[in-house]
């Protein structure tokens, strides 16, 4: 009698046993699941980033070369990937600048970037027209995008070559 | 024995319902978490997808694009725009737009805005679910005659669902079941104080506005209204000043909206015009200081810019209808400069 209690006893507790190594099992198999996707899903959000970025870079990149307020014009006719001299002075240059007096202004449209203007021939020349670059260690990314330009000089009616450099940050 | 038996199984049956509520409880929960990431994610996917349709659209002036996205309810405000809980900050100069849009195909127009210079690109946003209905004197509907409102009716895209009936055919304008209807008047029978009734297939119909232009193609007056049933209330009076403005008021169907898109084109213009004041200084010291002798032709014509860009950069301070008369006056002065300095073989003004 004692021995049937003592057998049932042990059938129990193999059962109970069996259920908790179940749930266990069970329970594992979910972490390692979740650990795998979490795994997935943080290298997706990633690529995700990345991509954003150089959306945005080339955003910024394309709302900088056509900016009217540089931008070429004979009696308001438009010359794609041109930029006056005499305009980009009276933008970047003073202090501070026209750019620079109406930073918030053109920050919601240029964030965090740096867009230079570079002469190459003949002769060499360089202005900075907008300028909120973050400083070294401030930022996770920097992408430049180079675009080759005409520099127009409308007294003289003589062109240039040059290259519009911009840099975007991002946090 | 057999008592011991009955709470063995009662007790295996206990943990098994314990676990399962736990199993379903925690799947429950990520199936509820992952939903609104989802839905927040595929927000966001959206928002940085249409922001990118802008910028595009915006630097392609005098281009319609039609793009198809996810049907999804798109509500814009001034310099904003939301999908569900995720909102974004419009980077593309000035967007006009409807209040909703709620679509699979988003139209994109966009027009550059010159006075008489390049200042910015204005963009507009519509849907084909939008459906635009241009009214137009009697007189002016003849072939071969031409009104101002059927000239805007022309300019407007063929993409864009339009239509365009005679004044007396509104009281029999139909219902075809559009999410959006916007009537737009050249006909002055909106601005009078009693504003006329909605055709009756039109009453009650949710999303029915409408704009009254008194003006022409360089500057005017635009009235909003909104329908309360059976007839329209007005929303606030505004103006314009050139085409693209107006088109501007016929796209935003929110009077706030569409102040709101012109102070910021506003603002551009004093930044645009300070510019163009520096320059014609430039040019000027050019002509006097540069060459030898002095060009002073081209000098005086440069130096005689100066006041008039003065007065228009005075004038872009504020958006409203006294600076639109002055601005306007000063853009037939400073057009007939540049033709001078093009007469005169000097450097143009714009």
């Amino acid at each position: 009698m004692r021995l049937d209690i003592l057998k049932m006893r042990r059938k129990s507790q193999i059962q109970i046993g069996e259920t908790i190594a179940v749930l266990a099992v069970f329970f594992i198999l979910i972490v390692i699941g979740f650990v795998f996707y979490t795994k997935v899903f943080k290298g997706s959000v990633e690529l995700q980033r990345e991509e954003s970025r150089q959306l945005k870079a080339v955003e910024i990149a394309q709302r900088a070369s056509f900016l009217p307020e540089v931008q070429c014009s004979e009696e308001n006719i438009v010359i794609d990937n041109c930029i006056d001299i005499y305009k980009l002075e009276a933008a970047a240059e003073g202090t501070p600048s026209i750019i620079k007096n109406n930073e918030i202004f053109y920050f919601d449209r240029l964030q965090f970037s740096d867009i230079s203007i570079q002469k190459i021939y003949p002769g060499s020349d360089s202005w900075v027209l907008y300028n909120e670059s973050l400083g070294e260690g401030n930022f996770t990314s920097k992408i430049s995008t180079n675009i080759p330009i005409a520099l127009f000089n409308p007294a003289e009616k003589t062109y240039s070559f040059g290259v519009m450099k911009v840099d975007t940050f991002s946090r | 024995m057999s008592k011991k038996g009955i709470v063995e199984i009662q007790f295996n049956w206990v943990l098994i319902l314990a676990a399962g509520a736990i199993i379903l409880l925690f799947f429950s929960v990520v199936i509820m978490k992952q939903k609104s990431i989802s839905e927040v994610s595929i927000s966001s996917i959206i928002l940085k997808n249409l922001e990118g349709i802008l910028s595009g659209a915006e630097v392609s002036i005098g281009t319609v694009n039609s793009v198809a996205i996810p049907k999804t309810k798109i509500e814009f405000e001034c310099n904003r725009y939301r999908i569900g809980k995720v909102s974004k900050e419009f980077e593309v100069m000035s967007v006009f737009t409807p209040s909703i849009i709620e679509s699979n195909k988003l139209i994109t127009w966009t027009l550059d805005w010159s006075l008489p210079y390049r200042v910015t690109n204005l963009l507009y946003l519509s849907s084909p679910r939008i459906r635009y209905i241009f009214v137009v004197d009697s007189s002016c509907i003849a072939s071969g005659a031409t009104c101002f409102g059927k000239m805007v009716f022309n300019s407007t895209p063929v993409e864009v669902r339009k239509e365009i009936i005679e004044s007396i055919g509104v009281s029999s304008i139909t219902d075809r079941g559009d999410d959006q209807v916007r009537i737009i008047s050249f006909y002055d029978a909106l601005a009078t104080p009693s504003a006329p009734s909605l055709s009756i297939p039109l009453q009650n119909k949710k999303g029915v506005t409408a704009l009254n232009v008194i003006g022409d193609e360089d500057k005017g007056q635009v009235n909003f209204y909104s329908s309360t049933g059976t007839s329209f209330t007005s929303k606030g009076v505004s103006h314009y000043i050139r085409e693209p403005a107006l088109m501007g008021a016929i796209f935003a169907d929110d009077v706030d909206v569409y102040n709101c898109v012109m102070e910021d084109a506003f603002k551009k213009l004093n930044i645009v015009t300070k510019i163009y004041q520096n320059k014609t200084v430039a040019l000027k010291d050019y002509y006097n200081y540069s060459l030898f002798p002095p060009d002073n032709t081209c000098a005086t014509r440069h130096s005689e810019v100066f006041s008039i860009l003065q007065n228009i950069q005075a004038a872009s301070q504020t958006f409203n209808l006294a600076n639109i008369n002055a601005i306007d006056f000063e853009i037939t002065k400073l057009e007939d400069k540049n033709e001078l300095a093009q007469l005169y073989s000097c450097a143009l003004i714009y």
